[in-house]
């Protein structure tokens, strides 16, 4: 039964060649360590004189495309990935890898995910390059709406240029409300009442959600709840029993439990439009919505031309200053393995990219940069899309976002998804999630390193 | 024949046990033919059931591309859309990115064709080897190979990737190919094939002829063994061609993707599982659903290819020798 | 023509009287295995180093040795128990219903009529090729009450919306479907060929002292492909430790609502891109392969899979 060789002339042969084999194997394995090693430790400036390498998702593509159109003089090598969407960490793993052997980073990319300058910018991957030193002009940084750079900043350096700013602002079934005769609400707590009377009277009506991963920037942020607050490099305040938390859930309970707000109702799932379509009587939701959910032909509702319009966001009542939340918004990142004339030359393309008019009418999203914003918000009225402007509304929310739920290196949207929703769509009240969402945040934050206070 | 005296022994315990059949212990077939018809319909139904389960989400998949993204959700599962959806549903994939589709079958084509290849080249001789030749170091060679097999390719990730760079092949096709000739599992399946297929009796003859080593594999054992070779070639095909890490890892370009990086790709600029992409978004789910049947489509035709290469009868031929 | 799958019974081989290792040099033997050793050196045994240096040394100080402080800090991790415990739960039912379903579907394959079985082979296969995410479109829809074709099947459970469907507590089954939905195929078709290759008289004289179906299968049969099982089981429990691929597509399918490091997998992998931290990623892809290899042993000394007749 037995395979290996007994005679003791195979004995004596077997014995150095299994030494040699092993010695073989581990002398690969330690060279490879050792060169690997060695690799890792030199991390040299990049080569200048190429094109430069630009890495995009595809709903970017039209306002590089536009862009490479009016400068025809510079070279863009441009390739598409997922720019981190639903927080992949491609460009994390890129960034890792590209680190460990000193080539490979990208010039220029755009990335998806709010925090990932803060993820970013810090050490291990210490990969943005700081912005407001030299390399953009201050005219260009001075002219983004207020707040609209929030994300970009690490203390005081700028290190990215936002794209699109993603600002909630109210919106409103025009059609459907002057059916059911409510007047438009101003604050929070006239919103809810019209939810209960929503319930009541016209059960099957939504005037929220509480099923997507937004709902934490909508509800908590607008409301100032100190759950995600980074007041100081490396330290968090993270306090579920903050007044202005425990007042927007005990707002939201009633109409989570009434069925105004519900915890199964999510813009983006498979069956919104089947259960919803022509029953969102309002919304709040980011700038973004606007051709993404409500109208459009793209659109999760493709609603009838002029059903809905944009208001101004809800404040509470009582308090002198609006707030609102924020949820998305592009990033423009440079890379800092650039030097000289190639840093310059990738610092004026980032540049036009993320302000220019020919770039940014191609977005998405309202553009954070002011004066392209005004070209954007034009061509958007002008296609008569909605029941009235929505400049007016926009310009009022997009220095209302609180800057108090801030950008971290975890995701706070996944968080809530994963730990949150679950047990609201199975019952639990939002006033209950408070401590298990501040819970999960810390837990996140101390393993990166933050000191969480309450 | 060891098997048979447990049978005689089990007979004598099973038959007081109502064990399903057992009252047909040594009656003739032919008095029951109802238990027969029965026995067939049963085994029917379960299997038809199990089939179902395998099939229906492909069937909706074939379904889907004929609907546009409202009647996905507004219809049901298996209403048919139109052709007229589906030829618009083909443009809007084919044109996505300027036909980049063909470039990612082509790539895909190409990287499993080569990791096949050498896949096949290495895993059969050394199969071969493990199994029918002496050497010291086989059970040593057989442990770290399966050592290796289960270590979890995330620690992997690195140490690949610098070894590319090390030999400064990152970016290029060999990057994925190499590593992909790498098929320890197809060692695995030839050397228990040879070990238990090929009579050393044979060989012997062949060596006694005074054949070399080499066309003795070449002569005797490798014409015995196409439904090994056709069985390790297919699972290295389908598990090259279904590959997602290594590709991942390896290439920053999306014009180097093969299909199943490229779908990563395509799910994540579709607005319904990543809303930021927003309102013009160029995939949307109907798209999704036919890209996903153009990636499992050469699987499909590789497979029926591979149903006919594997022929049973000439092992039983030879080992009855 | 009948086109069967026929893979060899090792223990056949047993029977035969004489049959010896005669024959063959050392030499040559060497060089046939010479390729697979170059390749397993450069792409199984190098990278395995690799790690296991990373996971014993500090990280970002290259040839610092760390001692277990990796292991012991990403055992400290507040994702590390938790991730251990959903893998837990989920090899409970993924091994059973694969080892069950797929013995049983082979068997049933073998016992079937010669025309269809191949056609039902090639069926239960299909899925195979849709790993990944090629899937992720298939399962949102059919995990969605609303809109897909169980939806009998999940009325019995009385759900009534996606994200019920997919509640934290019903993951390791969800992940276990996905998982024998893709991966069942594969390893039906293995056992088939194993079967395919008992040789006829083995069963016929079988049927003649009598047995009925089912002492054929577990009298007969199954002892005869202990060998495929024994490959299957550890192949298995490998891969369901190592889970990462059917979380990742629900996480997809629901718009992240599935936590990006359920898995101890997923957290290695999370570790070494989000965190750049190669070296704790390491340690629990040791870890992970430590319980593999456990498996893996017992098995194989057990059955004596490494022995040759």
């Amino acid at each position: 039964m037995k395979d290996n060789s007994t005679s003791p002339h195979r004995a004596l042969l077997g014995r150095p060649r299994r030494l040699f084999s092993t010695l073989a194997a581990t002398g690969l394995a330690v060279s490879t360590v050792v060169v690997g090693t060695s690799i890792m430790s030199a991390v040299p400036a990049q080569a200048s004189s190429s094109p430069i390498t630009l890495w995009v998702d595809s709903a970017r593509l039209a306002s590089v495309k536009a862009w490479e159109k009016a400068n025809p003089s510079v070279k863009l090598d441009v390739s598409t990935f997922d720019a981190g969407a639903n927080g992949s960490g491609s460009i994390e793993e890129k960034v890792a890898l590209a680190n460990r052997v000193g080539h490979g980073w990208p010039d220029i990319v755009f990335s998806a995910e709010q925090n990932d300058v803060q993820k970013l910018g810090y050490p291990p991957f210490s990969f943005p390059a700081v912005l407001n030193g030299g390399l953009v002009p201050s005219s260009i940084i001075k002219n983004y709406a207020a707040g609209a750079l929030a994300p970009c900043y690490i203390g005081t350096k700028l290190e990215c240029l936002r794209n699109d700013m993603a600002f909630d602002v109210l919106w409103v079934n025009v059609p459907l409300m002057k059916q059911f005769g409510y007047t438009i609400p101003t604050t929070w707590q006239q919103w809810q009442a019209i939810g209960e009377s929503v319930a009541t009277n016209h059960p099957g009506y939504i005037i929220g959600t509480l099923g997507d991963s937004y709902s934490d920037a909508v509800y908590l942020q607008a409301a100032q709840c100190h759950l995600n607050d980074v007041v100081a490099s490396y330290s968090l305040i993270d306090n579920p029993n903050d007044p202005n938390c425990v007042n927007i859930a005990n707002l939201l309970d009633p109409l989570m439990k009434d069925g105004s707000v519900p915890a199964t109702a999510n813009e983006f799932g498979s069956t919104f439009a089947k259960q919803y379509g022509g029953k969102v009587l309002m919304d709040v939701g980011p700038a973004w919505y606007s051709t993404a959910i409500f109208e459009g032909t793209g659109s999760v509702l493709n609603s009838p031309k002029g059903t809905y319009e944009a208001v101004d966001p809800l404040t509470w009542a009582g308090s002198k200053h609006t707030w609102t939340g924020d949820v998305g918004g592009g990033l423009w990142i440079l890379s800092s393995h650039l030097q000289g004339a190639q840093a310059q030359a990738a610092a004026k393309v980032l540049v036009g990219l993320a302000t220019s008019t020919v770039s940014q009418d191609q977005s998405e999203g309202y553009p954070g940069y002011v004066p392209a914003a005004k070209s954007w918000i034009a061509e958007q009225d002008a296609s008569g899309l909605f029941a009235t402007p929505l400049a007016p509304a926009f310009a009022v929310a997009a220095p209302e976002v609180w800057p108090g739920w801030s950008q971290t290196p975890w995701d706070v949207f996944g968080l809530w998804a994963q730990n949150v929703t679950p047990n609201l769509v199975a019952g639990d009240t939002v006033l209950s999630q408070l401590s298990v969402m501040a819970g999960v945040i810390k837990d996140n934050a101390q393993s990166e390193g933050f000191q969480v206070k309450s | 024949m060891s098997q048979v005296p447990v049978h005689r022994a089990a007979r004598r315990q099973a038959a007081p046990a109502p064990v399903a059949g057992a009252r047909g212990l040594g009656r003739p077939r032919s008095r029951r033919p109802y238990r027969r018809v029965i026995t067939r319909l049963a085994w029917f139904v379960v299997m038809l059931a199990f089939t179902a389960f395998f099939v229906v989400p492909v069937i909706w998949l074939l379904i889907a591309p004929t609907k546009t993204d409202h009647q996905l959700v507004f219809e049901g599962p298996f209403t048919f859309g139109s052709f007229h959806t589906f030829l618009q549903t083909w443009d809007a994939l084919y044109s996505f990115q300027a036909h980049e589709m063909l470039k990612w079958l082509e790539n895909s084509a190409e990287y499993s064709l080569g990791g096949v290849l050498l896949a096949l080249g290495c895993a059969v001789p050394a199969g071969y080897g493990l199994a029918l030749t002496e050497f010291a170091g086989r059970r040593v060679l057989l442990g770290i190979t399966l050592i290796v097999m289960i270590m979890p390719f995330s620690a992997l990730v690195l140490p690949l990737f610098l070894e590319m760079n090390v030999a400064h092949l990152e970016g290029t096709t060999w990057s994925v190919v190499l590593p992909l000739g790498f098929f320890p599992f197809g060692v695995y399946l030839c050397y228990i094939f040879f070990s238990s297929t090929i009579p050393t009796e044979l060989l012997a003859a062949a060596r006694v002829d005074g054949a070399s080593e080499w066309e003795v594999f070449r002569r005797v054992a490798l014409p015995l063994a196409r439904p090994v070779v056709a069985l390790v070639g297919f699972f290295a095909f389908v598990s090259d061609w279904t590959n997602f890490f290594l590709p991942y890892v390896m290439f920053s370009n999306d014009r180097q993707y093969p299909l199943p990086v490229a779908l990563e790709y395509l799910v994540s600029q579709t607005s319904a599982f990543n809303p930021v992409v927003g309102a013009n978004s160029p995939v949307l789910r109907p798209e999704l659903a036919m890209a996903a049947l153009v990636a499992i489509g050469p699987v499909f035709i590789v497979f029926l290819f591979a149903q006919r290469a594997l022929v049973t009868g000439m092992l039983a031929g030879a080992t009855k020798a | 023509m009948t086109a069967t799958i026929s893979l060899p019974v090792p223990e056949r081989a047993k029977r035969r009287p004489g049959r010896g290792r005669a024959g063959g040099s050392h030499h040559a033997g060497y060089l046939f295995v010479s390729l697979y050793v170059v390749l397993l050196l450069l792409f199984g045994v190098a990278p395995t180093a690799y790690a296991l240096y990373l996971s014993f040394t500090e990280a970002g100080k290259p040839w610092h040795w760390a001692g277990l402080s990796n292991f012991l800090s990403t055992g400290r991790d507040f994702r590390f128990v938790p991730a251990f415990e959903h893998i837990a739960i989920y090899l409970a039912i993924w091994l059973t219903v694969l080892v069950v379903l797929v013995l049983f579907l082979a068997l049933m394959l073998h016992g079937g009529a010669r025309r269809v079985v191949p056609a039902f082979r090639f069926l239960f296969y299909l899925p195979g090729a849709l790993a990944g995410s090629a899937s992720v479109i298939v399962w949102v829809f059919m995990f969605d009450p609303e809109l897909s074709p169980w939806h009998f099947a999940l009325a019995l459970f009385h759900f009534s919306s996606f994200p019920q469907v997919i509640a934290p507590g019903h993951l390791p089954a969800i992940f276990a479907v996905i998982a024998f939905w893709t991966g069942a195929g594969g390893w039906i078709v293995v056992m088939n060929g194993a079967l395919n290759n008992i040789s006829d008289e083995v069963i016929d004289s079988a049927r003649i002292d009598g047995a009925n179906a089912w002492q054929l299968a577990f009298r007969v049969k199954l002892p005869l492909i202990k060998k495929w099982v024994v490959y299957m089981l550890i192949l298995a429990f490998a891969a369901g430790t190592q889970l990462i691929v059917e979380p990742t597509i629900v996480a997809s399918a629901s718009l992240g609502m599935v936590s990006p490091f359920w898995s101890p997998n997923q957290l290695a992998y999370y570790l070494a891109t989000y965190n750049d931290n190669f070296n704790y990623a390491a340690a629990i892809a040791v870890d992970l392969l430590f319980v593999g290899l456990m498996a893996a042993a017992l098995l194989v000394f057990r059955s004596k899979l490494f022995e040759l007749e």
